[in-house]
């Protein structure tokens, strides 16, 4: 009984490590972090996560300046400034219809909003117009910050044909497509 | 004819109670109360912008500056000295905020953030330039949604203070209005220079201003006089030894020009640190001499609601009060909760007030009269043709003056806050 057990359990993880894959790479052309993630999969749908990511303002700047999150998230904005800051973001994925005004609140203290539309959410303070920040909600939990120079690692993507897409600050999106088959590499090279 | 007497004589009233609504009202002048406001931020002076000596520095020593400073007059020239100031937008930042912020509004980030970029944020047409401005244009409802809640977020800054910016609570709302307007001009909000408002102020409420708002940031209220080798070592001088100290000559010379201080032992004329407030008047700086004699500043923060110092155990306090009350006396109970000077307006005010609803009483007393009058007149006429007569609207008794809020909308939550309606912004169109 106990053989078979853990037989099943084996069988289970050579199953799971043979289907799970890796997809790393670089993004060139550019300066700064990118976001890269796996487009929307037929078919499939993904539970938000549990613990809400934070975007907080500190130093009178958005913190961090890129904060890639699974559509459906719940963002917890974070004062960690003596001033009030007025968050607004004036569109997400460019659909000004999706404007929203968050308000201000005091220092310490949170406010929190659900992301329920995929796209970039440029995030702007009215009382500091120097604050720029990014939201970029993505349709999968397969999703990835770059370093500075542009590396990046997508982890626990079942092997697969995907759409992949880079997000950069100022630049258009690009999109290619990938077959994952355990460790996969895909490079981007973006352009102004 | 008689009817029409009786709506002459509501008319009347209600224009006399509603007038009386709108007259100015005087601010009650209170003595400065508490520790300093470095010393709530537990910051020493030097590691403050302004005690790096910043833009304000006392000047260097010259020569003759000793015999100056000890043959100051003694004379005061409070008596040719009006009671009354006539104030801009631009006084009163000046008083109130100068002092931390600079002359520009740009302060000294990051101890002292720049009032500029949160004032540019509630106009609406300052709004929708600068997101026009970055290809992100917004629909005038939301521009005008933003720029009312930067609004509120200012007002709500200015009353409850922040973490490193004391409250301004004892502002009025006509200084508020006038100070608004004048941060506008100061930021550059379109047209902001044909909405400047200006106000009359008593010479102790500019006294009171410019103390409370600038001397109090280094200068706690009471506390010991220091002795010429304790300044040396930093240590800042109470409001309350004032007068000890010097006389208001010499108060109105340190202050607009800057003046020697004896420190060390053996005591010797130093430089000093305090930074010469070359921006106020010689009027100012003997307002401030004299409503610090005239309302001798408190330990305690009676009147005073929303600093901490208001929650200290007044039975048991800190051992270094009580070597300060030993040391400074305190004035009476009476002299804390009561400036010395009665307001002679409030009973005026009262007077008139129950004159006026004397006199609405009377009115109505007269109509429902008549109305009775009319309708037994009509019953025996017509019982059957005519209902009795309907109280008309009217009739009803007007509101009883109310004091009017200081921030209507601020305190309504920091989401809702609406700006109130002399800061509606025709300026946008």
């Amino acid at each position: 009984m106990h053989r078979n057990l853990w037989q099943v359990i084996l069988l289970g993880a050579t199953l799971s490590t043979a289907h799970a894959g890796t997809v790393t790479g670089k993004v060139e052309g550019t300066t700064g972090p990118s976001v890269l993630y796996v487009e929307a999969i037929a078919g499939k749908t993904f539970p938000a996560p549990a613990q809400p990511p934070v975007m907080a303002q500190r130093h009178l700047k958005f913190e961090p300046h890129i904060l890639p999150v699974q559509q459906g998230s719940t963002v917890e904005f974070l004062n960690n400034d003596g001033v009030a800051h007025n968050v607004f973001w004036p569109s997400i994925g460019g659909n000004k219809k999706l404007a929203h005004n968050l308000g201000t609140w005091p220092q310490n203290e949170k406010r929190a909003f659900k992301f329920d539309t995929a796209g970039a959410v440029p995030l702007l303070c009215n009382a500091h117009p120097d604050m720029t920040g990014y939201i970029i909600v993505v349709p999968t939990p397969y999703f990835a910050l770059t370093s500075e120079s542009g590396e990046y690692k997508i982890e626990n993507l079942p092997d697969g044909s995907y759409t992949l897409t880079a997000w950069h600050e100022g630049i258009k999106n690009q999109s290619k497509h990938v077959d994952v088959a355990g460790d996969t590499k895909a490079d981007f090279t973006l352009s102004r | 004819m008689k009817r029409l007497t009786t709506i002459g004589v509501l008319l009347f009233s209600t224009a006399l109670l509603s007038a009386q609504g709108a007259a100015p009202k005087h601010v009650a002048v209170t003595a400065v109360a508490g520790e300093s406001w470095l010393h709530h931020l537990h910051r020493p002076f030097d590691e403050t912008s302004m005690g790096k000596t910043w833009r304000l520095g006392p000047p260097d020593l010259t020569p003759d500056q000793d015999a100056i400073f000890l043959q100051s007059s003694t004379q005061s020239n409070s008596t040719t000295r009006s009671h009354l100031r006539t104030l801009h937008g631009s006084d009163l930042y000046r008083m109130n905020c100068r002092g931390c912020h600079g002359e520009s509004g740009r302060g000294a980030p990051p101890e002292i953030a720049s009032l500029i970029d949160p004032v540019r944020a509630t106009s609406a047409a300052l709004v929708a330039q600068r997101m026009k401005n970055v290809g992100m244009e917004l629909s005038r409802r939301q521009t005008v949604e933003i720029a009312n809640q930067s609004k509120g977020a200012l007002l709500k800054r200015l009353h409850e203070g922040g973490h490193d910016m004391p409250s301004f609570h004892y502002l009025s709302e006509p200084e508020i209005r006038s100070l608004v307007a004048y941060l506008q001009q100061l930021a550059g909000v379109p047209h902001a220079d044909n909405e400047q408002i200006v106000i009359q102020e008593s010479d102790s409420r500019v006294g009171e201003l410019i103390v409370k708002s600038t001397c109090h940031i280094c200068h706690g209220a009471t506390g010991i006089n220091p002795a010429s080798s304790e300044l040396l070592e930093g240590a800042i001088p109470p409001l309350s030894a004032l007068p000890a100290r010097v006389n208001q000559a010499q108060l109105v010379r340190k202050v607009t020009n800057g003046a020697p201080v004896i420190m060390g032992t053996p005591a010797s004329l130093y430089r000093g640190r305090m930074p010469v407030f070359s921006y106020l008047s010689a009027d100012e700086a003997a307002d401030v001499y004299e409503y610090l004699t005239n309302y001798p500043p408190t330990e305690l923060a009676i009147l005073n609601q929303t600093l901490p110092s208001a929650q200290r155990d007044p039975i048991n306090p800190p051992a270094d009060s009580q070597e300060a009350r030993a040391t400074v006396p305190q004035p009476a109970p009476s002299q804390v909760l009561r400036p010395r000077e009665e307001n002679p307006s409030y009973p005026l005010l009262i007077g008139m007030g129950s004159f006026a609803i004397s006199l609405l009483a009377l009115g109505c007393w007269i109509t429902l009269h008549e109305f009775k009058n009319l309708s037994v007149k009509s019953q025996a006429r017509s019982a059957a043709r005519r209902p009795a007569v309907d109280p008309a609207p009217w009739f009803e008794l007007p509101q009883p003056v109310e004091l009017p809020q200081v921030f209507p909308g601020v305190f309504a939550g920091s989401t809702e806050g609406q700006p109130s309606d002399w800061m509606d912004d025709r300026r946008i169109s």
